[in-house]
């Protein structure tokens, strides 16, 4: 399962070869079945959540828990797992709090239909998905684009990256290090979300 | 509860940090013990890393719509109207692979060859504006100071020709030559046989020797010819259906009623990691649909669901059962 978090054909993924990281089934898992799902997991949480800043910590809690629990056993129905997960979640920070937000607990008994209801299609989904990355690169400020594409597209090592763009080997690292980041928050999540953007 | 003190945004952020790092940059065993320490600090860590690192790979796919760039594209047609002034001079080749740096430069009349590994496509551009794409796996020989002459030793290319009737350009391919009347192609040649696809105008495809009146076609647009040491059949497709088995070019494979042993060979043409059927009864099983060639995975799991197969992993390979 190696091959799925590092695509061993790229050239600057070749390079680095001695970077070890020991990968196990949970983590393969994890980026086959769970990442997928994230932008059905924020919708949720966005309709059920009414204060948006603490959306990432919350997706990030429901994350390290889905993840966890998989350490003991792998969940067969992974969709099912990680919305009830996502629920009790919620449930526990809503009793937690002292103020019980109007609308926090209305929605959740909804869940496990309407994860089933919005079944993402995978075809379909490997179809947009470069599309929806390019889009999500269209996005980014140019000098993190320019260094996306010159590290993914082009091929080129951190140090080349730096002699093209003129700039410090650290700046190369700071534009790619907000540049995926911000990807990831475009890429994994629906292009229709309401919250996309922000 | 958890450990969670930090905002997922920072976690996120030194993640994102890690995955370039590591990626691009010189990596030590400092580094190393670094990011062990680091991973191994909270599991919010390490999913963080997991979840950025598969963008970076995503990402990685991007180059598979460089082709498609504007910006490439018009350098190119600049350099090529530069070129042009000596392309009645220069018998030579210029070459082009995008995503070079430099754009052109001359070839002596010596024999170039292409090839693409496993998982790799090229674009090659002539001086004459023809494209050549290479799909997985492929070689490609042009031949010195007769850029029009080309063979295809072995796998895949889409050629799209700019039409010289006065040097008409030629494709070689297991025993037979292809020859083109202004139009867009496909050969696909292995050991014994040739494949050849037409989606614009018109090829004439002959035998290279022997017997040609039993041999040879012209083939008009949706004509799918396949011919062998035997002989020649030509069949007849919608155009449209040509153009999808063109999808390599964005790095895409579809499949239409295709039994799953054929689709199998297909992705295991474009990853060095194999697929492979436990028994017939399992590669008879229909399958539809678009996927990426490079992500054999999300094949095999859709595939595990919409029959309920099993799926076993051993070394990189994985072997779909019922």
């Amino acid at each position: 399962m190696v091959e799925f978090l590092d695509t061993g054909r790229d050239p600057t993924d070749l390079r680095n070869r001695g970077a070890e990281m020991t990968v196990s089934e949970v983590d393969a898992w994890f980026v086959r079945e769970v990442l997928p799902l994230e932008s059905l997991l924020m919708q949720y949480l966005r309709r059920n959540w009414r204060d948006r800043s603490d959306l990432e910590d919350i997706r990030q809690e429901v994350y390290v828990r889905v993840y966890r629990a998989a350490r003991e056993e792998i969940p067969t129905a992974t969709k099912n797992f990680l919305f009830r997960t996502a629920r009790n979640h919620l449930i526990d920070l809503v009793r937690q709090s002292n103020i019980v937000p109007i609308d926090a607990a209305v929605d959740f008994e909804s869940v496990a239909i309407e994860s089933e209801a919005l079944s993402p299609d995978r075809t379909v989904a490997a179809r947009q998905e470069l599309l929806r990355l390019q889009d999500a690169l269209e996005k980014l400020p140019p000098r993190q684009r320019e260094a996306v594409e010159l590290a993914r597209i082009e091929g080129f090592s951190g140090q080349e990256i730096a002699t093209r763009m003129g700039i410090t080997r650290a700046a190369v690292s700071i534009h790619l290090k907000h540049a995926l980041h911000a990807l990831s928050d475009h890429f994994l999540r629906d292009k229709t979300g309401p919250g996309r953007r922000l | 509860m958890t450990e969670v003190n930090k905002s997922a945004t920072d976690v996120d952020l030194a993640a994102a940090d890690w995955v370039q790092r590591r990626h691009l940059w010189t990596w030590t065993d400092t580094d190393q013990a670094e990011f062990d320490a680091w991973l191994a600090e909270s599991d919010a860590n390490r999913v963080a890393y997991l979840r950025q690192n598969a963008v970076w790979s995503a990402a990685g796919r991007l180059n598979a719509l460089r082709q498609q760039q504007p910006m490439r594209q018009t350098k190119l047609a600049a350099k090529s109207r530069n070129w042009r002034l000596f392309r009645y001079v220069a018998t030579a080749v210029i070459v082009a692979v995008i995503g070079e740096s430099s754009f052109g430069y001359f070839r002596s009349p010596a024999d170039s060859t292409y090839v693409t590994q496993v998982g790799g496509r090229k674009i090659i551009t002539l001086a004459d504006g023809t494209r050549i794409e290479l799909n997985t796996d492929s070689a490609l020989r042009i031949r010195g100071g007769a850029v029009r002459q080309v063979t295809l030793l072995r796998g895949e290319a889409y050629f799209d020709v700019q039409h010289n009737g006065a040097d008409p350009f030629a494709v070689t391919a297991s025993g037979y030559r292809i020859t083109d009347l202004g139009t867009k192609f496909l050969v696909r040649a292995s050991t014994d046989l040739v494949r050849i696809s037409v989606l614009e105008g018109s090829a004439a495809v002959t035998p290279v020797s022997g017997q040609k009146a039993k041999r040879s076609a012209l083939l008009l647009p949706g004509d799918i010819a396949v011919a062998n040491a035997g002989g020649l059949t030509v069949k007849k497709e919608p155009v449209a259906s040509v153009a999808t088995a063109l999808g390599w070019r964005r790095g895409l494979l579809t499949f239409k009623d295709m039994q799953l042993a054929d689709a199998v060979a297909e992705f295991n043409r474009y990853n060095t990691h194999k697929l492979r059927i436990a028994d017939a009864e399992v590669g008879r099983l229909k399958i539809n649909g678009t996927f990426q060639a490079e992500n054999a995975d999300v094949f095999a799991t859709s595939v595990q669901e919409l029959f309920g197969l099993k799926i076993s992993r051993n070394g990189g390979d994985t072997t779909l059962s019922h």
